[in-house]
């Protein structure tokens, strides 16, 4: 028993292998029809031929891997015929036992001079650079990278033609791939409203011819067509192309809706973008291929043909490109760019060539660069520096001026004479004396940090004659735009616009770094203007974003001699729903200048996010008005974010006790503390960070040089006394002002000697002084925070915060706080003025 | 206490401060974000598993599929960003040529494409970190 038992287990188990592996093979009568293929199928045939399907030879093959070939009729196979009795694409399906096959076929006609389209037409497909406008101005915010305002009408300029090429595209089945016929012909109905709410009427005949010319996809809209809005409805020429394949008439049509731009110049290229540099026609003339002379009568440099030399010209321009140069007054852009630095002026870029300039010559610069020899060997294709140092010859080499402004020479521009300021302080890609920029939603983009181009050239600064280049980073004088007035009375006035555009500079914010050499990359933007406006811009990675220089604001007489400051000099900087993210520096540098910031985000500055500099020389006073120095006024809807620990590259490179300013600033933490306040945050972007983290909103400050030295002053009468103001419209509001109260009782009290100030915190309209321990004597052990108390004459008319000054403190729901402290106790200068430092402030959680 | 137990200590205690000090020193970043630089397709899958060729545009600046299309049709696209250590892998689909009233297509909520009818989804994929970087053009092409 046992014994048949052990073999039904054995046999079990065999067939249990056995029966699976059986099951598996055919073992012959019981294959199937794997799949089927047509064998070498015929792809082209005219219209009204005949294909022969009994005679198709199929390939079958089968599930036991074998293979055969029969004819249609011989298998019996059905056929799906095909339709040869028009143009185009067609197919035909064999099916045999259940499979089947699809052989795509074209038709064609016989001697038919009409193009044919050998493809299935499936949409006429806008300009890439429209599909990015409709892509950018449609998106909601979301993320840093998008804008903040949506819906912006698309903009054309009436200078020069708007080029609109659509492209159909399909797919070509018996290539098996997509087809894009470029520049398709097309058919556009032209519809105009003279304002933004109007309705749209259809042009035709002579109205047409009175706003725009089309030909072959071009749109040239006449000077009457300004500041209208068009609506254009284009699609495919129905004669050139079969559209019957197309699913819905939607996709083959293109509607678009624009507003043109008087003065505005389309631009489609860097080369088209140049055309704004109106300022530096003397290192353009290389690029644009004419010739430049100056007209000594007018004082003004002209630009005329090179003999024996076709000058630049773009396709949408009826004349070579130099001939629009100073005539518009928008650039518009239809497309982003990458800049590229081989397209650029060879005077804007450092060579081996001791003539090249006649000021701040090669061996020179390479001297000035011994301790870095990194800089050394980089130099050559490097941005020559921005920042002072220039002689005269320099300008006359780039030719920078402003034709309605002339010196004793002619053609040198010098605002300020007493005080030497020149033009070579600052230079820019492009620069203009009246051009404004409208994106589109289009971007300009900068190369990453650090990329040279195939000529090796680098758009950053090695080299900074100001500063002493043994230990400390250049700074970046160079921007890609340069909005630059006359600031002489009666001189045009021009108030610039920047918006709707993205811009990527290459620069960094650098959160933490031991190497002691950086080179400085751009600035977006820098603006001795009456006005500029940022409206819907994002910008990321510039050294500074905006500069708002009111630095020359003085007028001349008819001797060119000064006569008054006046307020055609005074500059005001208009920050509109712009988003900022990550620079180096600071996001706004303001000489003087006047800011508002409204609806924006400004985040991820290595420095301050603004620093106010006053910057001039004048002596202490109690009547100076702060509106005299920089202004800012921020909006409560703007988000301002600036984290920092001294460890940042910007803060580094400063003087030594600017990066120290942080570990003074932490002795006075506990204090805050004491009033339920805290001044240190985390970065909840970065949480590497660490949770010691100081937002610095704004500095606000006398010239950078004067900071720590009072400028060489030797006297109270010679001391700097600073202005400027910071003000914030939030509930409650913030408003500190460098001319308040206490700091002039402060300032008296300690005898203007600034090794004596002790800082003073400002919170709403509560003020209270730093004291350090010792101050009071051996019975103050500690750092303690005190008040101005006239009668505490022994201890220099400051009494300790009582429990009820603290409470009152505490109290306070002010976001922001100032601290106005001056460097003269730690570098020993009695004449170093105050400056104010803007930090946020928030309750200490319990 | 033995001597060999003291020295053996000094070296424990001297050895883990040079080590310590050697690989438990913070790196030390230059810049600490990673912007997107590319997005490239690496497949194509319909939701019933076929998988299909991931072809180049003429022009070169987008990639496309080709296929039948039917009712239902669902198309998946897997891409990879580079570098692989960018800051924010976060993109973003969106159809560039949808008509309101006839829309060609719509994205489900795991980035699956819906194919409504027959025509050409124009897709654009976009990182959420750069307003500057141009993307990835993607079209599926139905006949």
């Amino acid at each position: 028993m046992k014994k048949k038992l052990t073999v039904l287990i054995a046999l079990i188990m065999v067939l249990t292998i056995v029966l699976p592996v059986l099951a598996a093979c055919d073992l012959g009568g019981t294959k199937t029809v794997k799949e089927i293929s047509v064998v070498n199928p015929k792809t082209e045939y005219y219209v009204g031929d005949t294909i022969d399907y009994d005679s198709l030879v199929i390939k079958v093959t089968y599930s036991d891997g074998t293979t055969e070939q029969k004819t249609v009729a011989q298998l019996k196979a059905t056929v799906s015929e095909a339709d040869l009795s028009q143009s185009g694409t067609t197919s035909y399906t064999i099916t045999y036992e259940g499979k089947s096959d699809q052989v795509h076929i074209t038709v064609k006609v016989k001697g038919n001079d009409k193009p044919v389209e050998v493809f299935i037409v499936s949409e006429l497909t806008e300009p890439a650079f429209y599909t990015n406008y409709v892509r950018k101005s449609s998106k909601q915010e979301e993320s840093m990278a998008d804008f903040r305002v949506s819906g912006e009408t698309y903009e054309v300029g009436n200078v020069n033609k708007f080029i609109f090429r659509p492209s159909i595209s399909g797919l070509d089945l018996a290539a098996e791939k997509d087809v894009t016929i470029e520049n398709a012909k097309t058919v556009a109905t032209v519809s105009m409203k003279e304002s933004k709410t109007g309705t749209y009427q259809v042009l035709s005949g002579a109205d047409l011819d009175e706003y725009v010319a089309i030909d072959d996809n071009t749109y040239k809209f006449t000077e009457q067509a300004a500041d209208k809005y068009f609506k254009i409805v284009i699609t495919p020429d129905e004669e050139e192309y079969d559209l019957d394949s197309v699913e819905d008439d939607s996709d083959v049509t293109i509607t678009i809706e624009v507003k043109v731009v008087g003065g505005g110049y389309n631009v489609y290229d860097q080369l088209g973008l140049s055309v704004m540099a109106d300022l530096e026609k003397g290192a353009w003339s290389e690029i644009w291929k004419c010739d430049v002379e100056f007209d000594e009568s007018a004082a003004k440099f002209n630009l005329k043909e090179k003999q024996g030399v076709t000058p630049l010209k773009r396709e949408a321009d009826e004349e070579p490109l130099y001939k629009y140069v100073g005539k518009v007054d928008y650039v518009i852009l239809h497309d982003s760019i990458q800049l590229d630095p081989d397209l650029m002026p060879s005077l804007f870029f450092w060579s081996s060539d001791e003539n090249t300039l006649s000021g701040n010559k090669y061996t020179e610069a390479i001297e000035n660069l011994n301790q870095h020899k990194v800089a050394q060997d980089g130099l050559v294709g490097t941005l020559r520096d921005g920042f002072g140092g220039g002689s005269e010859g320099d300008y006359e080499d780039m030719m920078r001026v402003i034709d309605c402004d002339k010196d004793s020479k002619g053609h040198n521009i010098k605002f300020a004479p007493e005080l030497n300021f020149n033009l070579n302080m600052a230079k820019a890609i492009f620069s203009t004396s009246r051009v404004s920029v409208s994106g589109n939603y289009n971007s300009i983009t900068s190369p990453a940090k650090g990329a040279r181009s195939k000529d090796g050239r680098l758009l950053e600064v090695f080299l900074d004659w100001d500063k002493d280049t043994a230990q400390s980073d250049p700074y970046s004088h160079w921007a890609v735009f340069q909005l630059l007035q006359s600031r002489k009375e009666g001189a045009p006035k021009t108030e610039f616009t920047i918006k709707n555009i993205a811009m990527d500079g290459n620069n960094p914010q650098v959160t933490n770094t031991e190497e002691t050499f950086h080179s400085a990359g751009l600035q977006l933007s820098s603006n001795y203007t009456t006005s500029i406006s940022c409206y819907n811009v994002v910008a990321t990675r510039f050294f500074t974003n905006l500069l708002g220089d009111n630095f020359g604001d003085f007028t001349f007489d008819s001797n060119d001699q000064f006569a008054a400051q006046g307020e055609q000099s005074k500059a005001y900087v208009n920050l509109d729903h712009v988003k900022f993210s990550n620079s180096y520096s600071n996001m706004m540098y303001l000489w003087r200048s006047n800011a508002t910031v409204t609806n924006s985000t400004l985040v991820g500055s290595g420095g301050p996010l603004f620093i106010l500099c006053d910057g001039i020389h004048e002596g202490v006073t109690t009547t100076t008005s702060d509106e005299g120095g920089p202004t800012l006024t921020v909006d409560d809807k703007s988000e301002l974010q600036a984290y920092a620990n001294g460890n940042e590259a910007w803060y580094k490179a400063q003087s030594p006790y600017v990066a120290g300013l942080f570990t003074y600033l932490k002795k006075m933490e506990p204090l805050l503390n004491n009033m339920g306040k805290t001044m240190l945050f985390t970065d909840a972007n970065n949480p590497n960070r660490g949770n010691e983290l100081f937002n610095v909103i704004a500095l606000m400050i006398c010239s950078p040089g004067a900071l720590f030295d009072g400028d060489g002053a030797t006297s109270v009468e010679h001391m700097i006394d600073v202005r400027g103001s910071f003000t914030q419209t939030s509930d409650p509001a913030n408003e500190f002002r460098m001319h308040n109260q206490v700091l002039r009782t402060v300032s008296y009290a300690q005898g203007y000697n600034a090794t004596k100030y002790p800082p003073i915190l400002q919170i709403g309209d509560l003020y209270a002084l730093f004291v350090p321990a010792g101050t009071f004597g051996p019975s103050q052990p500690n750092d303690i925070l005190a008040k101005l108390d006239p009668s505490a004459t022994a201890t220099g008319g400051m009494s300790p915060l009582t429990a009820e000054d603290y409470q009152a403190f505490g109290a306070l729901t002010n976001d922001k706080m100032c601290i106005y402290m001056s460097a003269g106790a730690i570098v020993s200068q009695q004449y170093a003025p105050y400056f104010g430092m803007v930090i946020d402030v928030a309750r200490k959680a319990a | 206490m033995k001597k060999s137990t003291i020295i053996l200590l000094l070296i424990v205690f001297l050895g883990s401060v040079i080590i310590v000090g050697v690989f438990g020193m913070q790196a030390i970043p230059i810049d600490s974000r990673v912007y997107v630089t590319d997005i490239i397709p690496t497949s194509v899958v319909t939701i019933d598993g076929q998988s299909l060729e991931i072809k180049k545009g003429e022009s070169a600046d987008y990639y496309y599929v080709m296929l039948p299309y039917e009712e239902g049709l669902t198309v998946i696209i897997s891409t990879r960003i580079e570098p692989v250590d960018s800051t924010n892998k976060e993109l973003t689909i969106t159809i560039d040529n949808n008509k309101e009233d006839n829309p060609l297509a719509k994205i489900g909520e795991k980035g699956e494409i819906l194919i409504l009818r027959r025509g050409t989804v124009r897709l654009h994929y976009s990182s959420k970190d750069s307003a500057t970087f141009k993307g990835m053009d993607f079209r599926i092409y139905t006949y």
